[in-house]
């Protein structure tokens, strides 16, 4: 057991390197992000996302701004995402 | 007894408004079912302003060391109603039907009415989900919690102390997030009841443990929190964040009324898909740390003892999972590991060291619905060991 503890540590810890690495690679800024880069970044962040064709317009409407107060998501981002998910279902 | 009368009220309560909720919800999930079928043009949110949501999962547990050795041990069913009432006024409440410990109960996870302010201030107020370090907001659903268990300490069990706020209390929040250049940065501000500190007269045992899951102040001091989390990144990949929660705790015109609890947390959650491994991988991590003012009580003979009364829990889970590869089975398996440890004060009657480790695999069927195995080895503080082996078959809809 001291050695599975040893290893989720350790993995963490190689994780967390590489992320800062990894994660400095220059990305787009958010304001030019379409609402489909931002859908694909921002909401599988805590779980795996629904598709947009789960849910219709006016379903999404209220979803949209229930992760928004839920997740501290900014006006725009969120407002981007709704759009987009509005288009694709 | 009157706190004892006083709990079976507020019981009864939260039964007749499950009840109620039941009964409105019911209509409008028909109504919500026909309206999936008719509504698909642009915009129609005039037509549907409620949607109803939530999850369901049953669980069953191997425990070879144990005279029971399988058992099916829990249901769970959250029905949760989100409202959009206008496009500043928002609506959110779950209520959650389990069979805990055997035995069956109703609580209402959360009731809250958030009022968008402007761009960046949204006032929530009701039965909130604490914004202290990330997990009860954000992880603790079933379906999104990809271990069939909690980590050790983060959820509120009765009869258990609470390292800082876990579960949900009743309160006001301010939260919002802005842009800083191409980084992010979000915050929660809160007032609640705050903390309960267990004195100890009826159960010595827990003298010292704190609660926080305060429905009915027992002071006229709130607690007041903050949590603030900082995205660097401009692609979202990774958060940090640091939470305070400072509270009186004892009961008012006690010995105790000016003990004070400060809890401190950090929270880190990132996430990746690794291209050349076609690989998605899943970091979440959260420790708490409680300081609470040193205090005599009583112990089971009636002799008086204090002790330093600082806590800490802590997790860390990794997950795997190889979604991009082509094989349509391999690519729905996720592997995880999380260490968890949950260090008591040392000479409090419940204190001391239990850490645990979980290994656990996902298979999801769909984006929330999945089955989830682990094994969990247990190290409890009086030196003994534990291992049970746990299923949950869960599904958010
Ligand atoms: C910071 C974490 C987090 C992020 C980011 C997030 N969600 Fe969620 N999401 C949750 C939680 C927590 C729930 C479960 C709510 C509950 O049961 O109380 C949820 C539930 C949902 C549900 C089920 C219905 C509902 O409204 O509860 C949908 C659909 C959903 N999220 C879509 C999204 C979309 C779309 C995004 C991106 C805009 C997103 N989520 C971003 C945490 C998050």
């Amino acid at each position: 057991m001291k050695t599975l503890k040893y290893f989720i540590q350790t993995a963490f810890l190689l994780s967390l390197i590489l992320m800062i690495f990894d994660s400095c690679k220059t990305s787009l800024a958010i304001k030019e992000k379409t609402g489909s880069v931002l859908w694909s970044e921002n909401c599988s962040r805590c779980h795996y996302s629904p598709d947009p064709e789960e849910y219709n317009d006016a379903q999404w409407d209220v979803i949209a701004m229930h992760m928004r107060v839920r997740t501290n998501l900014t006006q725009e981002e969120s407002e981007k995402i709704t759009r987009f998910l509005q288009d694709a279902n | 007894m009157k706190k004892l009368q006083h709990s079976q009220r507020f019981r009864n309560r939260i039964k007749l408004c499950a009840l109620f909720i039941l009964c409105a919800v019911s209509p409008a999930l028909k109504a919500q079912e026909e309206q999936r079928k008719t509504v698909s043009t642009h915009g129609a949110s005039v037509v549907t302003k409620s949607v109803i949501i939530g999850y369901a999962y049953s669980d069953f547990c191997i425990s070879p060391r144990s005279d029971v050795k399988t058992n099916f041990t829990r249901i769970g069913f959250s029905p949760t109603m989100i409202w959009k009432l206008t496009d500043k006024l928002f609506f959110e409440s779950q209520v959650e039907f389990n069979t805990d410990s055997g035995r069956i109960t109703t609580v209402v996870e959360y009731a809250k009415l958030s009022y968008i302010y402007n761009k960046y201030i949204t006032i929530g107020m009701g039965k909130i989900l604490t914004p202290f370090g990330t997990y009860t907001e954000r992880f603790e659903a079933p379906f999104i919690e990809r271990l069939p268990n909690t980590p050790l300490g983060f959820r509120h069990l009765e009869d258990a102390p609470n390292i800082g706020p876990v579960g949900s209390e009743m309160g006001i929040d301010i939260r919002g997030g802005f842009q800083v250049g191409d980084a992010k940065m979000n915050y929660d501000l809160y007032v609640t009841n705050g903390a309960r500190l267990n004195d100890g007269l009826h159960e010595p045992k827990l003298a010292g443990a704190i609660e926080y899951e305060n429905f009915f102040d027992n002071n006229t001091n709130k607690a007041i929190g903050c949590r603030v989390g900082y995205l660097p990144f401009s692609n979202s990949s990774l958060e940090i964040g640091g939470s305070v929660n400072y509270s009186k705790a004892g009961d008012a015109k006690s010995v105790y009324k000016d003990i004070l609890a400060r809890a401190f947390s950090a929270d880190i959650s990132y996430q990746k898909a690794i291209i050349p491994m076609k690989t998605l991988l899943n970091i979440k991590g959260q420790i708490n740390y409680l300081d609470v003012d040193k205090a005599s009580y009583l112990n089971e003979l009636g002799t008086a003892y204090s002790f330093d009364n600082t806590s800490d829990i802590y997790y860390v889970r990794i997950s795997l999972r190889p979604a991009l590869i082509k094989n349509k089975y391999l690519k729905k398996v996720e592997l995880l590991g999380r260490y968890n440890s949950a260090n008591f004060a040392k000479e409090a009657l419940w204190g001391g060291l239990t850490t645990r480790t979980d290994i656990g695999l996902a298979y999801w069927l769909s984006v929330s619905t999945g089955l989830r195995v682990a094994y969990e080895f247990t190290n409890y503080a009086d030196g003994t060991t534990g291992e049970i082996y746990l299923v949950r078959f869960v599904t958010g809809f």
